[in-house]
């Protein structure tokens, strides 16, 4: 265990951005804190890099109480979202400045440098002005900045939101490339869910400074344990049903104006469900989960059609408040708007 | 286009019949070249010469250094302080010089603060008057970055004093540059605001040229006016100069030590 928040909690004036926060950081991992904004994760993270004092509560690293430590002395160091580059020093400048308040002598700091710029591909930008780079190479620049100085938690806080889309998907990769190949421990925050999904080996979602669920990336998209983790990871349609009666074998459902029987590993409670019979619930499964099929018993409508590529989402008209979103492979499904189709749907999940 | 040479070209008048009028006999009359007017107004050139450059020079090195630590408070004051503060600081650009004059004879003219007819007086009014130069640019630099930039810093290692020598100061230095040489020009030129201030032992160049002129001397005027323009003008030069020393001697040196190196096998 290298990191661990006990009973973490701050407020700003009237609002609790994080309320008595337990989490453990595990050596060598990369964590994602994930949530909307203004759900505490990275209130979490400046608490960690030591920007902001937590109001209550105490973070342990390997042990030592860190509560209090000031930023220069903690083993973290950050790549902050607009990058911070000092402006009045070049690129070289930049990446030497943790070595060099450190006391490290130049010969040693240039050496250093070296390996880590070409690491990040960008050895042959030294002199250049931090004004004249690019997105993408200033975060580059940052990146080698933060790691040079071997902290033993790297901090991200949202690095990619000021990127376009393809270059975004590009840098967490070779950010996830980077954390593997050193090893380095990691705590990521975000608030893109499939970012989130891409790269962390454990994702913890946030909302309202509360840890909704902390798990696998699978874990989290196919066993929310709340109905805001099922709504926030991914798409996902909720619908109100009517649970007849609970089995040990099978289950029998109203939805969609059927009422039909599964066997009972087709339906998946979630913790917060109450499993009892004769119930109202919401049913909730994934656009992927609907499936065309001629002998399914569901029928419907298609309103509309975005082609994606690999796959096609549709919108379907099912008499529901809103429309469902459908997910099918393009080459398996081709439905055009306007058209009815039967469906079946291979799983669900009651909150 | 036009309207920039033709404005250019009302510049180059003024200069133009200025150092004529310095150098000519009588002006409008005899345009023959002659001293005259320099050694009619004798000693009294460079003791008031003398007098504007010693609060130029000082107002330029102390006074941005109140302004940026105004704006300093500013960036890290929260509400009532931080509108109050900037309303300080800002107050001066908004009263007249003359009023902000009889305003400070009518403070510092009895104890406890008697400060009326020293030197002293006319240097904190001209910084004061010179302050919001300072505060705005420095206040727009903190506001971009500064206290993101504090905060990597720490992040990386630095303790605040090295967070501050090497992050704040060489950030803020720009705006130092602007209020110092704006700070520079503006007293060498000012009167409203000191004219009330002002006695026999301090008498600047501009109080010169304004009671020549006003006793009918235009030519002593004038040759007040060309030394006062060439000097200021001497006077930026030689401070942008001093400003770019240290960096000039950087580079000379990264040159020398690099030959150095090249000369090695």
């Amino acid at each position: 265990m290298t990191l661990a928040l006990k009973e973490i909690s701050k407020t700003y004036g009237t609002v609790e951005a994080v309320k008595k926060l337990n989490l453990t950081i595990q050596e060598g991992e990369l964590l994602v804190l994930v949530g909307p904004s203004g759900c505490g994760k990275t209130t979490i993270l400046r608490m960690l890099a030591g920007i902001v004092p937590p109001d209550g509560g105490r973070i342990f690293f390997q042990q030592q109480d860190m509560t209090r430590w000031p930023p220069e002395n903690r083993p973290t160091v950050t790549v902050f979202q607009d990058y911070a580059l000092f402006p009045h020093m070049n690129v070289y400048q930049n990446i030497a400045y943790g070595l060099k308040v450190r006391g490290m002598n130049k010969g040693a700091i240039q050496q250093k440098i070296e390996g880590f710029m070409k690491m990040m591909q960008i050895e042959d930008m030294k002199e250049r002005n931090i004004n004249a780079l690019s997105g993408g190479q200033k975060q580059r620049v940052a990146l080698a900045r933060a790691m040079v100085v071997d902290p033993d938690i790297l901090l991200f806080d949202e690095p990619l939101s000021s990127l376009d889309a393809k270059l975004r998907v590009e840098m967490r990769e070779e950010i996830r490339q980077i954390q593997q190949k050193t090893g380095i421990t990691a705590v990521y925050v975000t608030h893109d869910q499939e970012e989130a999904l891409a790269i962390a080996d454990r994702v913890a979602v946030m909302n309202q400074g509360v840890m909704e669920q902390i798990g696998s990336p699978e874990e989290i998209y196919y066993q929310p344990a709340s109905a805001f983790v099922a709504d926030f990871i991914g798409y996902g349609n909720f619908v109100p049903a009517t649970l007849q009666e609970a089995m040990d074998e099978t289950v029998t459902l109203s939805c969609l104006g059927q009422t039909f029987q599964q066997h009972s590993s087709w339906l998946n409670f979630s913790d917060q469900a109450v499993k009892v019979g004769n119930g109202n619930v919401t049913l909730f499964f994934r656009p992927e989960s609907m499936v065309p099929d001629p002998e399914g018993i569901f029928s419907g409508k298609v309103l509309q059609k975005s082609f994606l590529g690999a796959s096609t989402r549709y919108l379907v008209e099912c008499n529901q408040e809103t429309p469902l979103k459908m997910d099918t492979l393009s080459v398996l499904h081709q439905l055009e708007p306007g058209d009815p189709f039967q469906f079946s749907l291979t799983g669900a999940m009651v909150f | 286009m036009g309207g920039a040479s033709l404005f250019a070209l009302l510049v180059l008048v003024q200069f133009a019949a200025l150092t004529a009028g310095a150098f000519t006999t009588v002006w409008g009359y005899d345009y023959s070249l002659s001293l005259r007017h320099f050694h009619k107004a004798g000693s009294q050139i460079a003791s008031s010469l003398n007098n504007s450059l010693y609060f130029a020079i000082r107002v330029a090195l102390i006074g941005p250094l109140l302004g940026i630590t105004a704006a300093y408070f500013h960036q890290r004051s929260r509400g009532l302080w931080k509108s109050l503060m900037n309303f300080l600081a800002l107050v001066p650009f908004a009263v007249p010089g003359t009023v902000m004059g009889i305003s400070y004879v009518m403070a510092f003219h009895r104890p406890p603060i008697q400060l009326t007819g020293t030197a002293v007086v006319i240097i904190i009014i001209c910084i004061v008057r010179e302050l919001p130069i300072s505060y705005n640019s420095a206040k727009a630099v903190l506001k971009q970055v500064a206290s993101n930039l504090e905060e990597a810093s720490r992040d990386l290692g630095a303790t605040a004093w090295t967070t501050f020598t090497r992050i704040i100061i060489p950030i803020l230095s720009p705006a130092y540059r602007a209020g110092m040489l704006h700070g520079f020009i503006h007293v060498m030129i000012t009167i409203g605001a000191i004219i009330f201030l002002i006695t026999p032992r301090y008498v600047t160049i501009t109080f010169e040229i304004f009671r020549a002129v006003n006793s009918g001397r235009l030519g002593e005027g004038a040759a007040y006016a060309f030394t006062l323009i060439l000097f200021t003008a001497l006077g930026l030069t030689a401070l942008t100069l001093l400003w770019s020393l240290p960096r000039l001697m950087k580079t000379l040196l990264a040159r020398t030590h690099s030959l150095g190196k090249d000369d090695l096998p």
